[in-house]
Formats: C-alpha cells, sequence, structure tokens
C-alpha cells in the first residue's frame, strides 16, 4: 500500500477546509441528498462526501456506510486530492496504491472507486465526492460528466456555506 | 526490392468518414427537481448537446416561449394539464418556437388517456420516472436529430 501522499499546498489546504468551520459539524440535507441522487444514479453501495484533514478523512454526508470518519493515511481520497481531475481505480486489487489497503483487504472490501476533487475557488483542495463499490467497475464520458457536475454542486454548497458565516 | 502486393480478392477498405458533429441545440428544461435539473443542464452543456435554459415550472416556461425560439422541449408531467396545454400552445403555432419543434417529456406514469394525448401532441420521447440523468441525457441527444420520417425523407 502507498499511502496517501501529503499535497504540496497543504498548509494553505488545510488553512482553507478549517476556514469553513464545517468540520464535525451534524448532516445536513443539500449534502445528504447529493450521496442520495448519487447513490441511486451510479448504482453505487457508498457514495461520500469526504472532506481530508491533516490527520483523517471526514464524512460531511455519507451513504452505505456508518463510521463518520477513518484515518488519511489509509484514504483513496488522500490520493484523489492530489490532482483536479477524477481519480478513477477499476480494481483496486489491481493497484499497487491500493491491492493490501485495509478497507480492500477487509470491511468495506472497496474493489471500485471514484473520487472527484472537490476544489474551491482559492485553489484548495479540501475533499472528495466519492463514488464505491465492492465490484470491480468502470465509468464511461457521460458518467464522469454526470459525477463531475454533481462534484460542483457540492463545491458551491461549501462555498454559499463559507459565505453564510 | 521485392514488392508485396495485397491479394487481389481483398476488398478496398472504405474510407472512415467522420460522423457529422451537431452542434448544441436551444433547450428549454422544465424540472422541478433542483439536483435532477442542474445535473442534466451542466453535463448537456459540458458535453456540448444543448444550452439548456432551465425553469421549474410551467408558468415561467409559459413566459420564456412566448418571446424566445427553442429548437426542443424537455418538459416535466408535474403539471400535466398545464404542460399539456403549453403543448398545444406551441403545435398550433402560439408561440415564438417552431409548431414542429421536437418535444420530450418525462411523468410518473402514463395511462392510455395520457398517452394519446401525447402522441396527438407528437411528443417524441417519454420518459417515466424513476430515470437516470443518463435516460434523460440520451433523450436530449435524440432530440438533436431529425424526426424520423423527415429523415426517411432525406
Amino acid at each position: 500500500m502507498i499511502p496517501a501522499p501529503i499535497p504540496a499546498d497543504e498548509d494553505h489546504r488545510i488553512a482553507a477546509l478549517r476556514q469553513l468551520l464545517i468540520l464535525d459539524t451534524p448532516p445536513e440535507g443539500r449534502f445528504d441528498r447529493v450521496v442520495d441522487f448519487a447513490s441511486g444514479e451510479f448504482e453505487m453501495p457508498i457514495v461520500l462526501v469526504s472532506l481530508v484533514d491533516s490527520q483523517r478523512q471526514w464524512f460531511k454526508a455519507r451513504v452505505g456506510i456508518d463510521a463518520c470518519e477513518t484515518s488519511r493515511e489509509d484514504s483513496f481520497c488522500g490520493h484523489a486530492i492530489l490532482s483536479s481531475d477524477i481519480l478513477v481505480v477499476e480494481d483496486a486489487l489491481r493497484d499497487a496504491r491500493f491491492h493490501d489497503n485495509p478497507f480492500v483487504t477487509g470491511t468495506p472490501y472497496i474493489r471500485f472507486y471514484a473520487g472527484a476533487p472537490l476544489q474551491l475557488p482559492g485553489g484548495a483542495t479540501v475533499g472528495t465526492l466519492c463514488l464505491i463499490d465492492t465490484r470491480p467497475r468502470q465509468l464511461d464520458e457521460t458518467d464522469l460528466a454526470i459525477l463531475g457536475a454533481l462534484r460542483q454542486l457540492v463545491v458551491d454548497e461549501l462555498v454559499a456555506h463559507e459565505q453564510v458565516q | 526490392m521485392a514488392v508485396i502486393h495485397a491479394p487481389q480478392s481483398l476488398p478496398p477498405k472504405p474510407a472512415v468518414v467522420p460522423a457529422p458533429v451537431l452542434p448544441p441545440i436551444e433547450l428549454l428544461l422544465v424540472e422541478s427537481q433542483f439536483l435532477l435539473r442542474r445535473t442534466v443542464a451542466a453535463v448537456a452543456r459540458d458535453m456540448r448537446l444543448a444550452h439548456p435554459r432551465e425553469v421549474t415550472a410551467i408558468e415561467h416556461a409559459d413566459s420564456l416561449v412566448a418571446i424566445c425560439r427553442f429548437d426542443a422541449l424537455f418538459l416535466s408531467l408535474d403539471e400535466e394539464e398545464a404542460a399539456l396545454a403549453l403543448m398545444a400552445r406551441v403545435r398550433s403555432g402560439d408561440t415564438k418556437c417552431p409548431r414542429d419543434i421536437p418535444i420530450a417529456v418525462t411523468a410518473a406514469a402514463c395511462a392510455t388517456p395520457l398517452a394519446l394525448r401525447l402522441k396527438e401532441l407528437e411528443v417524441r420521447r417519454l420518459l417515466l420516472r424513476p430515470f437516470k440523468v443518463k435516460g434523460v441525457l440520451d433523450a436530449i441527444a435524440a432530440l438533436r436529430n431529425p424526426a424520423p420520417e423527415r429523415a426517411a425523407a432525406a
């Protein structure tokens, strides 16, 4: 397993995340609706709005998983925030970064992952909207465009949240 | 130098003709559900299928078709009577849209009377709930093509 690397702009990224004042806040319908919608659209058992904090990833919205946070080091989202492109792992068992990851070899037995980075207008990538399945999957161009559109709605809500503070 | 000829029996390779790229259409999208409407509009724009104009209710669509010309309509039948009345006005030429504008609709259910009415109004596609964004995008893509009878005549 390759632990989630720390991006070059980590300090700026964490500052932007903390400035949202959203970590450890209660669930909100506007985010829950997006993960519910994505779960139905893509027929994915697990969908998350994951925010990557300094030591953990914390889930602002989640479908199909009970935990509200996991370690950053083991997280797929920690890898996804390294780029502005959507990270697609079609089969985690065939990917050197994840094949022996505890979330792959153990519950929830992740095989497929697609994470759309949540990049704020200032450039900081604070987390992902991610789709997870327990079997290998593929996404086509239209799927990626739909995931990208839903990701933008989450970013809009994060920014709106910030402006209300 | 030896020259190797292809066997004469092989048929010539067909020339590769790229499919024509259709320009985006001006689309009026009437859908009350925020996530569905925004996602469809964003992806249709992103994939250059359409320039969508989004409204949440038939009342707003009524105002728009009175002053704007669209290439296609995509209507939710949540407000069934109002939507049918709007389509009737479009077909009778009482709006800025062409009378033969392609129309697709979404509905929760479709009994025979509604199906007959939609046929009378020459609705090209009907999507029954629950459907996916992908299904809506396919329907929008189909609205860009000529009607089947016109395509056959061309």
